[in-house]
């Protein structure tokens, strides 16, 4: 992703923040794909699927609260526009799933939860150790969450990316802007910190 | 820029969140929001779709630059070339095929990029001389650049 977006929309915004008709035509021709694939991503990532015309109704009111708000005025990077308007859709289709189905998408919170069994297993000290026992599950989760909790913040980052996102050390060391081998030694060290800490339940 | 302190409770808005992701914060600022992030998973999760979505933006768009002109451009010629092989195998209509296979080429020459811009340049020089020629060769530079 980094590098090949290189076209500058300071033009673009700034005609849009006017009300320029054709700027507003030229952006929607331009990301209108961005904004439906970015609702599908996210909606996608908390497990919700939705019809096209639902799809179709957040595009348009993502477009509409751009035009209304002027929201385009609070951009800081108007030279990109692309991850700001990847996150207002993305924000707009829980908000569209929140009203309509009176639903809060919410994820579980605790990391342990939303590791899938291949990820525990690995970080699991000892092989004799059953994760789906309820007991060790809970004792399991909550010395988990403060284990994270201790991290220093680029590991922790790395590592929930890692983990909970699935992400590759390419992927994470975009979204961090940090070289790859970096990424990979914080999830290398975390990972170890993490099997330090469940040692004890062996 | 003004240094930004976020507590745990207060989101960064999407403007920040964005703008972590595409590295146009300060040092400060970039601490600031990443020491949030990396406590809140709701923002965390709002950065790494945006990031999963402008990929695979990014990848489409790439995709259909590189395949839409080319065969919007070799349609002409694939057309003009079925029409040339028809107009042998079947003489009859011979010469209608022929002509067709000539528009069809006059038409895939005439479609391209370079042919377009030669022919505005050469309408210019018709009407204005040089010195239109190369205002128009100016105009053509600067809109290419401008282009959003």
């Amino acid at each position: 992703m980094k590098g090949e977006s290189c076209e500058d929309d300071t033009i673009l915004v700034e005609g849009c923040i006017k009300k320029d008709l054709v700027a507003w035509a030229e952006l929607i021709k331009k990301y209108s794909n961005l904004i439906t694939i970015s609702i599908e991503t996210r909606l996608k990532n908390y497990g919700f699927s939705l019809p096209i015309h639902d799809i179709q109704d957040i595009r348009q009111n993502v477009l509409a609260s751009i035009w209304d708000e002027n929201k385009l005025e609070g951009v800081k990077n108007r030279k990109n526009i692309t991850y700001w308007l990847a996150i207002v859709s993305g924000n707009a289709a829980i908000e569209y799933v929140r009203k309509s189905r009176k639903a809060d998408p919410a994820k579980p919170i605790s990391l342990f939860e939303r590791l899938d069994e291949r990820r525990l297993i690995e970080l699991m000290p000892s092989a004799q150790l059953n994760p789906t026992d309820e007991l060790i599950r809970n004792e399991l989760s909550n010395k988990l969450d403060e284990t994270i909790e201790r991290l220093p913040v680029n590991e922790k980052l790395s590592l929930k990316l890692n983990l909970m996102h699935d992400k590759q050390y390419s992927e994470i060391a975009e979204i961090l802007n940090m070289p790859i081998g970096s990424v990979a030694s914080y999830v290398k060290r975390a990972k170890e910190r993490l099997r330090r800490a469940l040692r004890e339940f062996r | 820029m003004t240094e930004i302190k976020i507590e745990k409770t207060i989101h960064p808005n999407e403007s920040e969140l964005a703008s972590l992701l595409d590295n146009s914060l300060s040092v400060k600022e970039k601490e600031g929001i990443r020491e949030h992030v990396a406590t809140c998973d709701e923002c965390l999760e709002r950065i790494a779709s945006a990031h999963e979505a402008a990929s695979l933006f990014q990848k489409n768009r790439t995709f259909k630059e590189r395949e839409n002109p080319m065969k919007k451009m070799n349609l002409y010629l694939i057309l003009a070339m079925i029409s040339f092989a028809l107009s042998f195998t079947m003489p009859r209509y011979f010469l209608q095929l022929l002509v067709g296979t000539l528009l069809l080429g006059i038409k895939w020459v005439a479609d391209s990029k370079s042919t377009k811009m030669l022919i505005m340049i050469y309408e210019a020089w018709k009407k204005g001389g040089e010195k239109e020629a190369s205002r128009i060769l100016e105009a053509i530079e600067s809109r290419s650049k401008e282009r959003f």
